[in-house]
């Protein structure tokens, strides 16, 4: 009887290891970094400055498909997003959410690092950045209770650190509102990105800590745009860009071969 | 070129307190930007920012310690600056350009030689900073009467002695050039058209005579200290005389030299360098002589000073309180201006990238910009100084067959005017 109990236990972790996107030391290993999150000149300097990219990028795309519910045009000077609901998935310190927050938007940052969260809480509340709020939870946790709350689920920096890479996707879109937009940021798994991010980066400028990044969890662009078409996401815009480590600056380029970032949005139901 | 009366820009402060985000009395504690110093730079740098529509939600302080000074047209201030294109679009963008159009401005049309004062104001800031060790905490000003403001960016915009640079910590260089410029308004005789900046270049300093209407020349002379002394003691009629003695004289002439560059000036002519249509304007006009003053003359000491960093966590330092040039070429508040439109330019880019106002990362990308910009400027002003200040014969030669090439080759002359009014 006991015998069985504990087999039956020992399948149930597994099927819900199978099911989590949750990678323990990938978890630990950001975890580690929690105190230098908010270093601008720190280990994860290029991260700040990635902000300079990216952050134009989720808006506008935002803003290309859908109206915010708050329309005046003092808004759309001072704060574009101001209306918006929009989840940050695997937020970290809140690197991201800071940003997207001041423009207006209704942040939430989810992370399962406890401490990374409790960091990005303090960080915030210090420059009193009311509408940004985090949460320890992994992403199907947080799914399970709300589904279709969000115009926009940015998952940035993020999926190449995740297992279940395609159960990630899934909860994600599960989480949009329909019409609602998909961003995720990622590097390609190319020779390119290898030779750049894990050699270049990790070991040869040492500007990223080295074992960051696990090139064989990289996603092609292919895989991303499979996993999207299943799960009722559209694509709307890919674009490439590449880091300079020697001016810690980000650009857009014209091939995605080393990282990509992408715009779908959810179809909506007929 | 144009030149501005310094007085002019009293007007920019009525101008600040039309807007309504604006607040240069209110003490409410937490600023989302403090302006230390109410010159003309801090004075661009507060009508830039608030201007800029993304800022509009933003509180923004200027700070000045000094009384405010009442604007009379009935005579002219003996110091002017001279502007560059640059500054003239800045100044026409705020909204300030037709004002100080209405009101008094001389252009320049023939020589791109000239010579300006850069604010000479010693400010005596009694403010104290405290400035914070992490992106997380806020900059603290106390004021005179002991009041606490707090704020999210300070700029320093308080000229050569900044109080925010000394505390800031950044290592400043700088030395004397053991000299002093003489300025005066000064009465000019027989010009049907006052449009030429004089320069002459003596051993002991630049002297120069910039238009402000067709009567009228502002005088900016630099040199030793004792002449400048002496200068300054002079009674009026026998420092008009000095004055055209050092526009005039031949004293420092060196007949070798003068010979030598003759000759290749000639050749030049030979080869049909000079391009047709400028020969006329290349025919030299003399320069005006001078009648008599206008009020006093004035002096105030001349040095060269560059902040190693023009920032730090919250902190950024703009116009003369991080750069100091001769006024040899007129390009001190020009620098200045150019720092407002980089800063401003930085700080909407932060705002629109929904990165804090004050980012460490957006104000590196500042000083990087504006130390590419300003050091070659402040070295060649600082190398033009040191090369028209000596007597040395080859040199003397060097720079005068020098200055009849770059003068003949039209089409690189204007390539350099075009970027140094940029």
């Amino acid at each position: 009887m006991l015998k069985n109990y504990s087999t039956i236990i020992s399948q149930l972790s597994r099927n819900v290891s199978l099911k989590s996107t949750v990678n323990v030391d990938e978890i630990q290993k950001f975890s580690k970094m929690a105190s230098n999150w908010w270093d601008v000149d720190g280990p994860l300097k290029a991260i700040h400055s990635l902000n300079k990219l990216r952050t134009p990028f989720f808006e506008k795309g935002i803003r290309s498909y859908q109206k915010s519910t708050v329309e005046n045009a003092y808004n759309s000077q001072a704060l574009p997003l101001a209306g918006f609901q929009v989840l940050d998935v695997g937020c970290g310190a809140g690197i991201l959410s800071e940003s997207l927050g001041r423009l207006g938007a209704k942040v939430t940052g989810i992370d399962p690092s406890e401490e990374n969260i409790e960091v990005a809480y303090q960080h915030a509340k210090k420059i009193n950045l009311n509408n940004v709020s985090y949460e320890v939870k992994t992403i199907e946790n947080f799914q399970l209770c709300n589904s279709t709350l969000f115009d926009a689920v940015i998952a940035s920096e993020v999926i190449e650190h995740v297992d279940n890479q395609e159960l990630f996707i899934e909860k994600c879109s599960e989480l949009l509102k329909p019409g609602g937009s998909l961003f995720i940021t990622t590097q390609n798994r190319t020779a390119a990105s290898w030779a750049l991010v894990i050699l270049g980066a990790e070991y040869v400028l040492n500007v990223v800590p080295r074992g960051t990044h696990d090139w064989k969890k990289f996603i092609t662009l292919d895989e991303m745009i499979s996993f999207l078409g299943k799960n009722n996401c559209q694509l709307r815009q890919v674009r490439g860009y590449t880091y300079n480590p020697l001016m810690n600056n980000w650009d857009w380029i014209k091939t995605t071969d080393i990282n990509y970032a992408l715009h779908a949005t959810k179809v909506v139901d007929k | 070129m144009y030149f501005v009366e310094m007085k002019r820009f009293s007007l920019l402060s009525k101008y600040a307190c039309w807007r309504s985000n604006y607040s240069t009395a209110s003490r409410s504690d937490h600023y989302d930007i403090i302006i230390s110093g109410g010159g003309m730079v801090g004075f661009a740098m507060a009508c830039c920012l608030g201007k800029s529509d993304c800022l509009a939600s933003k509180k923004i302080l200027l700070l000045e310690s000094s009384s405010q000074k009442q604007l009379t047209l009935a005579s002219y201030n003996a110091r002017v600056s001279a502007l560059n294109h640059g500054s003239k679009s800045l100044l026409e963008s705020l909204g300030v350009w037709q004002h100080i159009e209405k009101t008094r401005f001389a252009s320049i049309k023939k020589m791109q030689v000239w010579d300006a004062c850069s604010d000479a104001a010693i400010t005596f800031w009694k403010n104290r900073f405290k400035l914070p060790q992490n992106d997380d905490e806020l900059v603290q000003v106390t004021l005179e009467d002991g009041s606490c403001l707090t704020t999210d960016l300070i700029i320093g915009a308080d000229g050569y002695n900044s109080g925010l640079r000394q505390n800031m910590k950044s290592q400043y260089i700088s030395f004397d050039y053991n000299q002093m410029a003489v300025v005066a308004t000064l009465r000019i005789s027989e010009c049907a058209e006052n449009i030429t900046a004089w320069q002459r270049f003596l051993p002991t300093g630049p002297i120069a005579l910039l238009p402000l209407n067709n009567e009228l020349s502002s005088l900016v002379w630099s040199t030793d200290k004792i002449t400048a002394k002496c200068l300054l003691d002079l009674p009026p009629d026998i420092f008009c005389d000095r004055v055209n003695q050092a526009l005039w004289n031949n004293e420092f002439r060196n007949l070798g030299v003068h010979n030598v560059s003759e000759r290749i000036f000639q050749m030049l002519k030979i080869f049909r360098i000079n391009s047709t249509e400028e020969n006329a304007n290349d025919t030299r006009q003399l320069p005006p002589s001078v009648v008599e003053i206008q009020g006093r003359q004035a002096a105030f000491p001349l040095s060269f000073g560059h902040s190693v960093d023009y920032i730090s966590n919250k902190a950024v330092l703009i116009g003369d309180a991080a750069h100091r040039i001769h006024p040899l070429a007129g390009q001190g508040v020009n620098l200045g201006f150019g720092d407002v439109v980089a800063l401003n330019d930085v700080i909407c880019e932060a705002v629109n990238n929904g990165a804090d106002h004050g980012s460490y990362l957006y104000l590196k990308q500042y000083q990087s910009n504006r130390q590419l910009h300003n050091l070659p400027v402040m070295a060649t002003v600082h190398g033009l100084h040191f090369l028209y200040s000596t007597t040395w014969a080859p040199i003397v030669m060097l720079r005068s067959t020098g200055l009849n090439v770059f003068d003949s080759l039209s089409s690189v002359k204007s390539l350099i005017t075009k970027k140094a009014s940029i």
